[in-house]
């Protein structure tokens, strides 16, 4: 990636919505992106996993007490309100998880390479709810500077989408340099078939953290990194774009995701 | 039983005079006083910022780097870089052979980090976050001015208070 290109907008439609102040969903090829006043305030990527399985994962905020939430709160928005309310969650916790979803979202979303055409679904609110936004121009900036990280560790940005090969050094009993947990537990998952965003679902946690984690495996030799033609994730065809018009779009698009991890 | 722990009594020799808040243009401590008034993040980091000496807090998010509220001054004048070079620090520490060695629970084996430099303290603490790969609060403090057990004290305690229902 060229100095140029990090430094421009991602979405020149983005930056137009901010300077409107304009509430609703921005969808795009690789995910959508909830604004409020022309803050982002959510974001979802078939390619993160997400808020839902980031508070339930690490077992603080069972499943069960989540569907309660979302059945009693969900219309109205305020899920994450209800469960603050209800002392499920302390207020810190929830911010962390909600901004951590959006940033980790927000990546994907963002990414240049993503094309087709971006449509904006103006009054659409997030089920979430949410009590602030973050300014376009900081998850933009977060985003870039996510790539210029992934960049510095190993830069082969092929291995985002790939499926996670684990190489045959990794495989031989011993031959293996000190792992961390984090780490070794990603490697465990690696199986040549699970995409680092499979992986990251499985485990309960951010989709970056596992592309992070998997450049530097790759960087130590534990990870194959891809070779030949660029492996990027397939572009959507016209016809399922067009349902960007309706409001379960994003939806369907994570359920797509989620029957081809199956 | 940690959810059932009392929050701690706020330290009594606390001062406002360090109450420096500071929002970066297009920052994200700028988005936490909007909406409905003041979050969680930004209410433990001003708590903060009201220990003896301290100079700049932040939390961090260790694995990505990401900045989750920060106040106050910023070692070497940007918030951003700061928390990244942390958050790279606070991971070589969290994932360390030696202080994982007899690990036996989730989260990070390191709890606290103590920098002691000639005009300052550097304390970083880890979290029990939602998810695996969390947070750390970080404070800076002017060594003259700050009491580092207090300070300690008075971090453990916000850092509780952050995931604390």
């Amino acid at each position: 990636m060229s100095q140029a290109a990090a430094h421009s907008p991602v979405s020149p439609m983005l930056s137009r919505l901010a300077q409107e102040r304009a509430t609703g969903v921005l969808i795009r090829d690789t995910g959508t992106l909830y604004l409020a006043d022309g803050e982002v305030v959510h974001a979802e990527s078939p390619a993160a996993p997400g808020i839902e399985v980031l508070l339930t994962a690490g077992g603080r905020l069972s499943p069960e007490a989540f569907q309660e939430a979302v059945a009693a709160a969900g219309a109205e928005c305020a899920t994450g309100r209800w469960l603050v309310e209800h002392r499920r969650l302390a207020a810190g916790e929830l911010e962390i998880s909600r901004l951590g979803a959006l940033h980790d979202a927000a990546y994907f979303v963002l990414s240049p390479g993503a094309g087709g055409q971006s449509r904006f679904r103006h009054g659409v609110r997030h089920w979430f709810g949410s009590p602030g936004g973050v300014p376009v121009a900081a998850v933009e900036g977060e985003a870039r500077r996510r790539r210029l990280l992934l960049e510095s560790l190993w830069p082969h940005p092929r291995l985002d989408a790939a499926p996670v090969t684990a190489a045959r050094t990794a495989l031989r009993p011993g031959a293996r340099p000190f792992l961390p947990r984090r780490q070794a537990a990603l490697l465990g998952l690696a199986d040549g078939v699970r995409t680092p965003s499979a992986i990251a679902a499985l485990l309960g946690r951010p989709a970056f953290h596992a592309l992070v984690d998997v450049r530097r495996l790759a960087a130590l030799g534990l990870v194959e990194t891809p070779r030949g033609s660029a492996r990027t994730p397939g572009r959507a065809p016209a016809w399922f774009q067009n349902i960007g018009d309706d409001p379960d779009a994003a939806l369907l698009r994570r359920l797509r995701v989620a029957l081809e991890r199956l | 039983m940690y959810r059932r722990k009392m929050p701690e009594v706020p330290e009594k020799g606390c001062t406002e005079r360090n109450l420096l808040v500071t929002a970066r243009p297009g920052g994200h401590a700028a988005a936490w006083t909007e909406g409905s008034g003041v979050s969680g993040i930004d209410e433990c980091l001003l708590r903060a910022m009201a220990l003896p000496g301290a100079r700049g807090a932040a939390l961090v998010e260790w694995v990505s780097g990401l900045a989750l509220g920060v106040v106050g001054e910023a070692a070497g004048g940007d918030h951003e870089v700061v928390a990244a070079e942390t958050a790279a620090y606070a991971r070589a520490t969290a994932e360390h052979p030696v202080f994982t060695a007899d690990q036996d629970g989730p989260g990070p084996a390191a709890q606290e980090v103590v920098v002691v430099t000639g005009t300052g303290y550097h304390l970083l603490r880890f979290t029990e976050a939602p998810y695996e790969g969390g947070v750390f609060l970080y404070l800076w403090l002017d060594r003259e001015q700050a009491n580092l057990a207090l300070a300690m004290r008075g971090l453990r305690a916000l850092a509780e208070g952050l995931v604390l229902v």
